[in-house]
């Protein structure tokens, strides 16, 4: 894959750059800020690009530079890194796109196989919603709509917020496609969720809308 | 920190905002530990990663991973010391973003009735410290409303309602801004 970085922190990203490279991916430019890799990505074919939401321009010169590549080049990815994981950032990355983006804390696509797996996702046309912030999302409390989810269909609920398609959360649960399929539906239903759950990033943006205005509005 | 009371009347708490000063100390200490502490820390579980990669025994492979996951536990709490320093989003998304997470981590019901016209840089940032710091004292599950008025003078009213109480409390500060 080939990949283009925009990170303001040097250490971080010389650290992106090797990780990258001993993943197998191409890292095609690496830039300390969003004007910058605006060059790259008009000059250059890109897979993915990787931006950091706080930097040059300040403040949040990730997301403004993520809205103009989106712009210039609609095909390639984005991936947005950020130390703090926040349902702002969230909402803003939602408004960017709903398919190939992605938001992540930094530290946490550490991992090889997380990073593969983040990227893949991406490059496949995927949302890759942070872990920690749809699970924080999905959690509430007791008196909510959500209280009559079973474990179950909490545990596909997180996943879908995730991103996940029903393939991946099939096999992170261990169960059939199927049994996904008859999860998804009924927290449809129980929450009265609109939007076409088929479709995966309607199915995504409406889970998502839902348990942001839960959360907040209560 | 903001959010000190000041005294008490038949009409509820009165608190303090904190002063331009400290504002600004508490964004300048939240962006040292992002840009410092919090870089290098996310910097250095990029080269465990690496080092994982290149590790080739079970043994090595799973003391990189425990060294990891401290290390991630590590920049969780630096990331919770800093948006209690001072809330990430304050400066570039404004008041409503900023208490909304803080409200979303604490699991609390809040209501926000904000000015129409855009705060002041420095009348955002004190008066977003004044109620973020007011919603750390409050137990999960509370309902909140916040009620923010006027121009050259603010009118915070902040009533909250705790897990069991019957009555709700009401707190109140004025700021004057530049």
């Amino acid at each position: 894959m080939r990949v283009a970085i925009a990170e303001d922190g040097a250490l971080f990203r010389e650290g992106l750059v090797l990780l990258l490279e001993a993943a197998g991916h191409e890292v095609v430019g690496c830039v300390a800020d969003g004007d910058a890799l605006m060059k790259i990505v008009a000059t250059e074919p890109v897979d993915v690009a990787v931006l950091d939401i706080r930097m040059p321009p300040e403040p949040d010169g990730g997301l403004t530079t993520a809205e103009r590549v989106r712009s210039l080049r609609p095909e390639t990815g984005l991936l947005l890194l950020s130390h703090y994981a926040e349902t702002h950032y969230l909402m803003r990355v939602l408004e960017i796109g709903a398919e190939r983006i992605g938001y992540r804390l930094k530290e946490r696509i550490a991992g090889v196989q997380v990073l593969a797996d983040t990227l893949d996702r991406i490059a496949a046309g995927e949302i890759v919603i942070e872990p920690v912030l749809a699970k924080r999302l999905v959690q509430a409390p007791a008196d909510s709509p959500l209280a009559a989810l079973s474990e179950r269909e909490l545990d596909v609920l997180r996943l879908m917020a995730e991103g996940r398609t029903n393939n991946a959360i099939a096999k992170e649960l261990f169960v059939s496609p199927k049994a996904v399929e008859k999860h998804s539906a009924a927290i449809f239903g129980k929450l009265a969720l609109p939007g076409d759950q088929t479709v995966h990033h309607r199915r995504v943006l409406a889970v998502l809308a839902y348990l942001r205005a839960q959360k907040i509005d209560g | 920190m903001g959010g000190v009371v000041r005294g008490s009347s038949r009409s509820g708490t009165w608190l303090r905002a904190p002063d331009r000063d400290v504002a600004r100390m508490r964004c300048d200490l939240e962006r040292i530990l992002h840009d410092g502490a919090a870089a290098d820390m996310s910097a250095l579980a990029l080269e465990l990663g690496l080092i994982s990669m290149a590790a080739d025994d079970p043994h090595t492979e799973a003391r990189i991973s425990a060294a990891l996951a401290t290390l991630s536990r590590a920049i969780d709490d630096l990331r919770g010391l800093g948006s209690t320093l001072y809330p990430p989003v304050l400066v570039s998304a404004g008041l409503a973003p900023a208490l909304r997470s803080v409200a979303e981590r604490r699991d609390l019901r809040l209501r926000l009735e904000l000015p129409r016209h855009e705060l002041g840089v420095e009348a955002r940032s004190r008066t977003g410290l004044l109620v973020a710091d007011h919603l750390r004292t409050l137990r999960p599950g509370s309902a909140v409303r916040v009620r923010v008025r006027g121009r050259r003078f603010l009118f915070v009213h902040i009533t909250d309602l705790q897990p069991g109480w019957r009555v709700p409390r009401h707190h109140r500060a004025v700021l004057r801004c530049a």
